[in-house]
């Protein structure tokens, strides 16, 4: 018995049946290639009218398409559609505006929508509860939102809205939005919004959020939010909602600030919040004059990885720089040139319990309560496996209250603060407090209460309002104290 | 021979009195301080009480060499310090040769009597009239609430202090409460002075002052801390080396200057300056400018590293000349909430080869940084900073051939702005968003180039909503600087792209 007849892979060409078939197939694959192709890339529609009017067609013809129009035909146009402005209607470098008499529609596409004023110089502006808002439906996410080269002005409610589902509940996931070289101002609701129930690799770039009445940047998840990224962004003169938010009800991973500065607000700065934050990373980054806290990466549950670097705040109503865990733990954290300055409250605080923070060559001054705090008040946990070295702290009340165990603290200068320049309180113990300089502190140069087990050696602590070296519990109880250059001690048994 | 053996007797005898003598000289003797009293009876003895403070210190002055001075750490034990109360005049400790004042190992702490005291200057080295002083040391004492000030250091005769000092040292001492300066080292030419870990606060004067009639040379201030001084009338700095005919290779590293009457840190001179290093400084809360340079001469090759500079009334950062301010180099530098300008670099005829790099100045009261020139200024780059919320221009350069590149200049009262004179200056990559004109001379403008400042570039930059123009050039037609591939809504001319 014979086996089925294949064509030969050479020699005789294939009987002309079989190459008609293969004919059709191959125009058939390329049909749905293109089909593909077209869905993927979508409809470009080019505005070329200031106006706001509709009649339901967006053409090429000039003053043939309004923003509206724009948006009611992306909106009948399935696939990831682009709006373009024309540089003929909207020339550079005079501004444009687009005075909207009534809401834009919701830009309501699965696939996401490309709104990009490259080339062109224009804004949207209008006392409206909405300016721009991108979803998707109920029960469908969002994906690949994009708005560049834009600017937006003067509404009630929130600027640009990006909305996963459907608004206001936004309960569906979003990915991939970007919002780059975006403008918006004088708004009474949040600048840039970005929500959903799962947000991922949602991107604000090279933008500027002005007199936004609630958040200047807002990125919120439902659930979890997965690589929030703001990179070149002023929030400036923001609500109490905050300057730059990134808030998620579940994890928050692989969040990201660089280059960017939240000044002036009513509220905290820039807040990283969620019921745990996973490798966040900040870095040359400005909170400053803001009414809350200026800083703030804050865990319900646990937070891990942190990477804090080259950062400044300056002259916030509560605390600079904040890193908290309400009930789990920080583990990971690393702060490097951080400059915490004149702040109301703390500079750097470090509130739940820490593990293996690493804090160098920073700086806390000026500030009108402790330039570091990691006491979490009055419960029970604090810092433990701490690294602290090269840290100045000066002007503040203490330099250093630590509820430590197990930490190193080296090279610290912590001097001319109007309390104590470090206290170690409570915690484990077990710390090495080393090769510090603690000198002319209003109180003590090193106190340790209720702490054992530490060794406190080769320091220099003079001229301190009252003992330089201090050690509260009975006879330096289980702590060493040694080779330290001091003028009085609070016990003998300090060395 | 055996006329050659006497010969060879006397010789070696001779030998060996000058090597012993030259030995003694070398070694010195030492004086151990046992006793808190401040009487004298003409000798310092080694038995328990035999030797003041005030015997030790003559004793010291009549043997000559390098002596020490020293303290019985049973008498005064560390941690538990012994205090010597002074109630009589101090002897001045002359020697050219030095003397070494050290309490290793004790705790010593010397005091007025009585609120008035005495020895309006209780610790004073000095050499003579026409000789030079050397290798004096200073360590590990404590003096304090002296009408004068605490310890001088000074080369000739006291108070004349009109020669040469070198080799000074003053290591953890603690200089607090004194009418006058804390620690003071003059003289004519001031060399090689290390102070090193020591604290000088609340001395109505300066806390620590090196002052030379002619030059001060390889000056270190380590890991040090002042605080509270200066607040006499006239009002002092924290730390002021000054010397009337120039000052070089300074390093200042480690040390906190905070509350002083005028600066926190001064280095001047009537001449130039040269070679001045600063790392890991905290200048907070003076009375005029956190840190200060200035010579009235040339100025030249100064570093600035990891400096915090807050709060001060004036400048946070000064630096400034009557001549050339040349090869400036500020690091990430902070200056914030200064009643002034942030950072300040001025020269009356040249400012050349600034770098300012990571530099972050924030809430003062006038610019961020600025850097200018009445007659020429060249070169200063300021790259990867941020300037904002700063009453006046974020950034105001003047000058030639400037470079401003990856800095946010924003919520100032005006951004960035190229000064006259000057020119073919670069301006990129930079923000200026949110100015909004709160300040005296500032329009809200986010950069600006003056009219006559021709030949920039200014590209690739961002700024909105600014109060006044996002972008703005004086010159008639942009008169020569380009503007190109910025991004920005509005402009004041149309030149500007």
């Amino acid at each position: 018995m014979r086996g089925p007849v294949r064509p030969e892979r050479s020699g005789a060409p294939a009987p002309p049946t079989t190459r008609r078939i293969h004919l059709a197939v191959i125009v058939v694959v390329a049909l749905v290639l293109t089909a593909i192709a077209w869905r993927a890339h979508g409809a470009t529609f080019t505005v070329n009218s200031a106006a706001d009017t509709t009649d339901g067609t967006c053409g090429p013809l000039a003053g043939g398409c309004t923003l509206r129009e724009a948006i009611e035909a992306v909106v009948a146009t399935p696939g990831h559609d682009t709006i373009r402005f024309d540089p003929a209607v909207f020339p550079p470098p005079g501004l444009t505006v687009i005075t909207l008499t009534s809401p834009l529609p919701i830009i309501a596409d699965a696939a996401g929508t490309a709104i990009d004023g490259g080339g062109a110089r224009f804004s949207i502006a209008g006392a409206l509860a909405q300016g721009l808002v991108f979803a998707s439906a109920p029960g469908a996410p969002l994906a690949n939102v994009m708005v560049t080269n834009f600017s937006a002005f003067s509404f009630t409610g929130t600027a640009i809205h990006i909305c996963g589902g459907a608004p206001p509940d936004c309960a569906e996931d979003v990915s991939g939005a970007v919002v780059r070289n975006v403008t918006v101002g004088f708004n009474d609701g949040d600048g840039i919004r970005i929500a959903g129930r799962v947000v991922k690799k949602a991107q604000v770039v090279d933008s500027v959020v002005f007199r936004a009445g609630g958040c200047g940047i807002r990125f919120f998840a439902d659930e979890s939010l997965v690589g929030p990224r703001v990179q070149g962004a002023s929030a400036i003169d923001s609500g109490d909602c905050g300057g730059i938010l990134m808030k998620a009800t579940g994890a928050i991973v692989g969040a990201t600030v660089v280059d960017s500065l939240a000044v002036r607000g009513d509220g905290v700065g820039i807040a990283i919040s969620g019921q745990d934050v996973i490798k966040p990373k900040i870095s040359h980054v400005v909170a400053s004059g803001n009414a809350g806290t200026g800083l703030l990466v804050h865990a319900d549950r646990d937070g891990a990885g942190a990477k804090l670097s080259d950062l400044l705040v300056v002259g916030n109503g509560s605390t600079g720089l904040e890193l908290a865990s309400d009930t789990g733990t920080t583990a990971g954290v690393k702060l490097e040139r951080v400059a915490a300055d004149g702040n109301a409250l703390q500079g750097i605080e470090l509130s739940g319990r820490t593990v293996g923070a690493k804090i160098t060559r920073t700086a806390v001054v000026g500030n009108t309560s402790h330039g570091i705090d990691a006491t979490s008040g009055m419960t029970s946990v604090g810092i433990d496996a701490a690294k602290i070295s090269d840290v100045v702290a000066a002007g503040n009340d203490d330099g250093f209250i630590l509820r430590a165990g197990a930490s190193v603290l080296q090279k610290i200068h912590a001097g001319a603060n109007t309390g104590t320049g470090i206290t170690l309180f409570e915690g484990d113990g077990g710390n090495t407090v080393e090769k510090n300089s603690t000198c002319a502190n209003g109180r003590n140069g090193i106190t340790l209460i209720d702490s054992l087990g530490n060794v406190v050696r080769d320091n220099v602590a003079l001229g301190n309002g009252s003992a330089d070296l201090r050690d509260d519990t009975f006879g330096c109880d289980a702590n060493i104290w040694t080779a330290n250059l001091f003028g009085f001690g609070s016990d003998p048994c300090v060395h | 021979m055996r006329s050659l053996a006497v010969f060879r007797y006397v010789l070696g005898t001779l030998v060996a009195l000058t090597l012993t003598r030259y030995v003694g000289d070398v070694q010195a003797a030492t004086f151990t301080v046992n006793s808190l009293a401040d009487t004298d009876d003409g000798t310092c003895g080694p038995a328990p009480g035999g030797c003041t403070l005030h015997e030790a210190m003559a004793a010291a002055v009549a043997t000559p060499g390098r002596d020490t001075i020293a303290f019985d750490a049973t008498v005064f034990p560390p941690g538990s310090p012994g205090l010597i109360s002074l109630f009589q005049v101090t002897p001045v400790i002359v020697d050219p040769a030095g003397t070494a004042l050290d309490g290793s190992g004790a705790g010593v702490i010397i005091e007025p009597a009585n609120q008035i005291g005495p020895s309006p200057d209780p610790i004073v080295f000095a050499s003579a009239p026409g000789a030079p002083l050397a290798n004096v040391t200073v360590a590990n004492v404590t003096v304090r609430n002296f009408v004068g000030s605490g310890i001088v250091i000074c080369g000739g005769e006291f108070p004349i202090c009109d020669q040469d000092v070198s080799g000074t040292v003053v290591q953890n001492v603690l200089a607090r409460g004194n009418g006058a300066a804390g620690i003071k080292v003059a003289g004519r030419n001031v060399s090689k002075t290390r102070i090193v870990g020591s604290v000088a606060s609340h001395n109505d004067s300066v806390g620590i002052g090196i002052e030379a009639s002619q030059s001060a040379k390889a000056t270190r201030i380590e890991d040090c801390t002042v605080g509270d001084n200066g607040m006499a009338a006239s009002g002092e700095p924290g730390i002021r080396l000054h010397a009337i005919a120039g000052v070089a290779d300074t390093i200042v590293t480690g040390t906190i200057a905070a509350n002083s009457g005028t600066q926190g840190i001064e280095v001047s001179s009537d001449a130039g300056i040269v070679k001045t290093k600063m790392s890991n400084v905290t200048a907070l809360g003076n009375g005029h400018s956190g840190i200060a340079i200035f010579a009235n001469g040339d100025l030249s090759s100064t570093m600035i590293a990891g400096a915090t500079a807050s709060d001060n009334a004036a400048q946070g950062i000064d630096i400034s000349g009557d001549q050339l301010v040349a090869g400036t180099t500020l690091k990430e530098v902070v200056a914030n909430r200064n009643g002034a300008r942030g950072i300040e670099l001025n020269a009356s005829l040249h400012l050349l080869g600034t770098k300012i790099t990571n530099a972050k100045a924030a809430r003062n009261g006038t610019d961020g940084i600025s850097a200018f020139s009445l007659v020429d200024a060249s070169g200063t780059q300021i790259t990867r900073s941020i300037v904002t919320t700063n009453g006046g221009f974020g950034v105001m350069l003047t000058g030639n051939g400037n470079t401003v590149k990856s800095v946010r200049a924003d919520a100032n009262g005006s951004g960035i702005y190229l000064g006259a004179p000057g020119g073919s200056s670069k301006i990129e990559k930079c923000t200026a968003h949110a100015n909004n004109g709160s300040a005296p001379g500032t329009d809200g403008t986010g950069i600006k180039v003056a009219l006559g400042s021709t030949g920039n570039v200014v590209q690739k930059n961002a700024a909105f909503v600014n109060d006044g123009a996002n972008l703005a050039d004086d010159n008639p037609n942009c008169d020569g600087n380009v503007w190109k591939k910025n991004i920005f809504d509005g402009a004041a001319t149309a030149c500007v792209q």
